[in-house]
């Protein structure tokens, strides 16, 4: 067992065989992932924390990575001069005095189970940097170190309940296509025990799980055989006492291109320096745990779900990643962050759609964001709520800023992080309300601002981390709530 | 409502389908892998499917094609970042590329012109979305528009005298019409929401297009003076991307069922 500043992790391996060709026990081991399972063993939070539920059971984040445009979606400004406005009609919602565009029409028919938060603000207009402080609640000015993100947070106080306590829904870690990857998305100082549990969903609903790559063949449904999981942990640690690592995982695939876009490479080489090797045997107990935990199967194994549901969010991979992301939540892991897409940018080669839409703004959000994000977004609050785990389960939808109202000179928008929208509902949040008003051009917000600290302590507020327990893990301290949403 | 027939069964998502081969093949823009849109061809007498470009890893959007299959152009993703024009002349086994000017600019949604001298597209570049041309060999640009709107989906009417488009001009999309050279532009339609995509019948006597004035995404028909505008689908998910058959009596769709994105040829009201 590894000790990471107070916190247990431990060692699964890692599913990059090319990496472990031809080399030892030791280093492969040493390349092995860190699952991010055991956080916040010692939380003496925890116990006063459980006596009292929180409101939010779960958090699922829907990550708009790239910055979605908020007037063409949840601002629009049809008053606005030709040049600020934008193409799109605008359309009633069931809240008063809030109109969306006509790209939302589902999403507005559904607005009495949600709140809207207008006057969302960043402190900077980089994809990256803004990523980071949207995601982590980091100041104005920076530190030296990226704080945690918000699901670390809530990961590290709740503890290790057998599931992982922060899962990201992507095809590995967020990024753009030149392999930039954005900090802010784990557990920053605390280390890379209290990173997201990597887990992506594809269209079809197939769902991987890198870490558990080694264990070559194993899928979400073959692992409800206890014998067989058992049997492959014993045949890796047969070939690691044989020196024969090499053999008993799968060869990597793909060019230097795939490895390089492929963030798991770069997390390898992370992890490389960690010094991680010897308990063999714990890991293997700690992948049984896991990998044989009916919560878990069940969670990830996405065969159990009806024809019908995985049709109402559509085969899209961003749908079936929300229906995956309520399953967890409804198993009970406390933290889920779905991904719009793993590259911020569109258009570019290799990027994935994401919400960077410098060019062909309208197009790209008429054709393809806005009907997507309008099918799964309104369909994920409808299936929460007719199980009723709405009640418990914090949703919050944002990017990490907005977009230019002032349409650029190739007829499209740019970054705008001086004012942005965010959607919230669930767990304590009184429903059908509209928080903050920009001004008539959408530019800057002509009520209260509201920072990402104030989003992130609102989120682990509302999911029991309270002041104290913030202080004491020295996150967020002095945050603020946003009032009008509670 | 006519008949609805299924053309593919994967659900991928699907855009911009369009005839080639006499209207025995159909290809179209796919994004079946993550980090690729890609374009595939799709055989109608055996319903198979194969990509029209497997070595090239870019995004592909939007293919068009000559009337004689002599010429290809495609959009595609590019460095810098832009989506540049693809132009392939299959005959003398050349391709030539159209880079609009500055970081960002974008070519979407090309078609040839009938008399084959001429391609018809959507730029975005510095002044904004305008409908644009240039030649086989794409040069002598040539801007058709000239308005702070968004302009886009040029179709060139099959006489070759009129561009159908459409346009924000007067606040939200419409179809618009305008001489080939950009003169006379005339409104066809005033919904409150989104008129988008029109295509022209082979015969240029009707006009079909996408509308969410229904609530979302439905196909319809007008006669090319923007008269008659009738419904042809009706179904509470999308019903997209309308294209006609060569023979001029049907259209095919991308239309979403149960979430998933196929190809359908529906038949079109006389």
């Amino acid at each position: 067992m590894i000790d990471f500043k107070g916190c247990q992790v431990f060692n699964l391996g890692s599913f990059r065989a090319a990496t472990c060709q031809g080399i030892g026990r030791r280093p492969f081991l040493q390349i092995g992932a860190t699952l991010p399972l055991a956080y916040g063993l010692s939380n003496p939070d925890r116990q006063a924390a459980a006596a009292v539920p929180p409101k939010a059971r779960s958090v699922l984040l829907i990550w708009l990575w790239g910055a979605p445009s908020h007037l063409d979606l949840c601002d629009p400004k049809p008053k606005a001069p030709v040049e600020y406005r934008g193409p799109f009609s605008t359309i009633q919602t069931r809240i008063p005095g809030a109109h969306f565009t006509e790209l939302l029409p589902r999403l507005a028919d559904r607005s009495d189970r949600f709140s809207l938060v207008r006057t969302n603000i960043n402190f900077n207009g980089d994809h990256f940097g803004g990523g980071r402080i949207s995601l982590s609640g980091a100041p104005r000015n920076g530190l030296k170190e990226v704080p945690p993100n918000f699901g670390s947070i809530l990961a590290r106080h709740r503890g290790t309940t057998g599931l992982p306590g922060f899962v990201s829904l992507a095809r590995g870690l967020l990024g753009s296509t030149d392999g930039s990857l954005l900090e802010g998305y784990g557990g920053g100082p605390w280390g890379i025990g209290f990173d997201p549990f990597m887990v992506s969903c594809s269209a079809a609903g197939a769902v991987e799980i890198p870490q558990l790559k080694l264990l070559e063949g194993l899928t979400p449904t073959r692992l409800s055989e206890r014998r067989t999981v058992l049997r492959e942990l014993d045949r890796i640690r047969r070939c690691i006492d044989s020196g024969t690592i090499g053999d008993c995982v799968p060869r990597q695939q793909g060019t230097n291109q795939d490895r390089q876009l492929d963030p798991d490479g770069l997390r390898e080489d992370r992890l490389a320096s960690t010094d991680n090797f010897e308990k063999w045997d714990s890991v293997s107990q700690r992948a049984h745990e896991l990998l044989t935990s009916g919560a878990a199967l069940n969670a990830f194994d996405m065969s159990r779900e009806s024809a019908q549901a995985r049709a109402a969010y559509g085969q899209t991979e961003f749908g079936q990643s929300c229906l995956l992301g309520r399953r967890l939540v409804e198993a009970g892991v406390p933290y889920v962050q779905v991904n719009w897409s793993r590259t911020l940018e569109v258009h570019y080669p290799r990027s994935d759609n994401g919400w960077d839409t410098h060019a062909d703004n309208f197009e790209l959000l008429s054709d393809w964001h806005g009907p997507l994000l309008d099918r799964v977004f309104p369909t994920l609050l409808d299936d929460l709520e007719q199980r009723g785990l709405l009640e418990t389960t914090l949703v919050v939808c944002l990017g990490e800023f907005g977009r230019t109202p002032r349409i650029n000179s190739i007829g499209s928008r740019d970054h705008w992080p001086q004012c942005y929208f965010s959607i919230w509902a669930g767990a304590g949040i009184k429903p059908g309300r509209v928080i903050g008003e920009s001004d008539p051009r959408g530019q800057y917000p002509l009520t209260e601002p509201v920072p990402p600290a104030m989003v992130g302590t609102t989120i682990l507020e509302l999911a029991g981390v309270s002041t104290e327990a913030r202080a004491e893990l020295k996150v967020l301290e002095g945050g603020r709530l946003i009032d009008g949403l509670l | 409502m006519g008949s609805f027939e299924r053309l593919t069964n994967d659900g991928t998502l699907k855009l911009a389908p369009t005839f080639l081969a006499g209207g025995s093949e159909i290809v179209f823009s796919v994004h079946d892998v993550p980090h690729q849109v890609s374009l595939k061809r799709l055989k109608l007498s055996d319903r198979s499917q194969e990509r029209l470009f497997p070595s090239v890893n870019a995004h592909q959007w939007d293919a068009a094609f000559s009337a004689d299959g002599r010429y290809q152009c495609f959009a595609m993703s590019a460095l810098n970042p832009q989506m540049v024009l693809v132009i392939r002349d299959t005959l003398e086994n050349k391709e030539f590329q159209f880079r609009p000017i500055g970081a960002r600019s974008t070519v979407r949604t090309p078609k040839f012109t009938p008399d084959q001298k001429r391609i018809v597209f959507t730029l975005s570049s510095d002044g904004g979305r305008q409908i644009a041309s240039v030649n086989m060999q794409g040069q002598d640009l040539r801007k058709l528009t000239q308005s702070p709107f968004i302009n886009r989906e040029p179709a060139v009417s099959p006489d070759g005298r009129k561009i159908a488009f459409s346009s924000s001009r007067m606040g939200n999309f419409d179809i618009y019409v305008m001489d080939i050279n950009g003169g006379d532009v005339r409104r066809l339609t005033r919904g409150r929401f989104r008129d988008m995509r029109p295509a022209w019948s082979p015969d240029g006597t009707r006009i079909a297009f996408t509308s969410a004035r229904d609530g979302n995404l439905e196909i319809y028909v007008m006669q090319a003076g923007g008269s008659e505008q009738q419904r042809v689908t009706n179904h509470p998910e999308r019903d997209d991307y309308p294209t006609w058959h060569p023979e001029g009596r049907r259209l095919v769709s991308v239309s979403e069922r149960s979430g998933r994105f196929d190809l359908f040829m529906i038949d079109v009201p006389a």
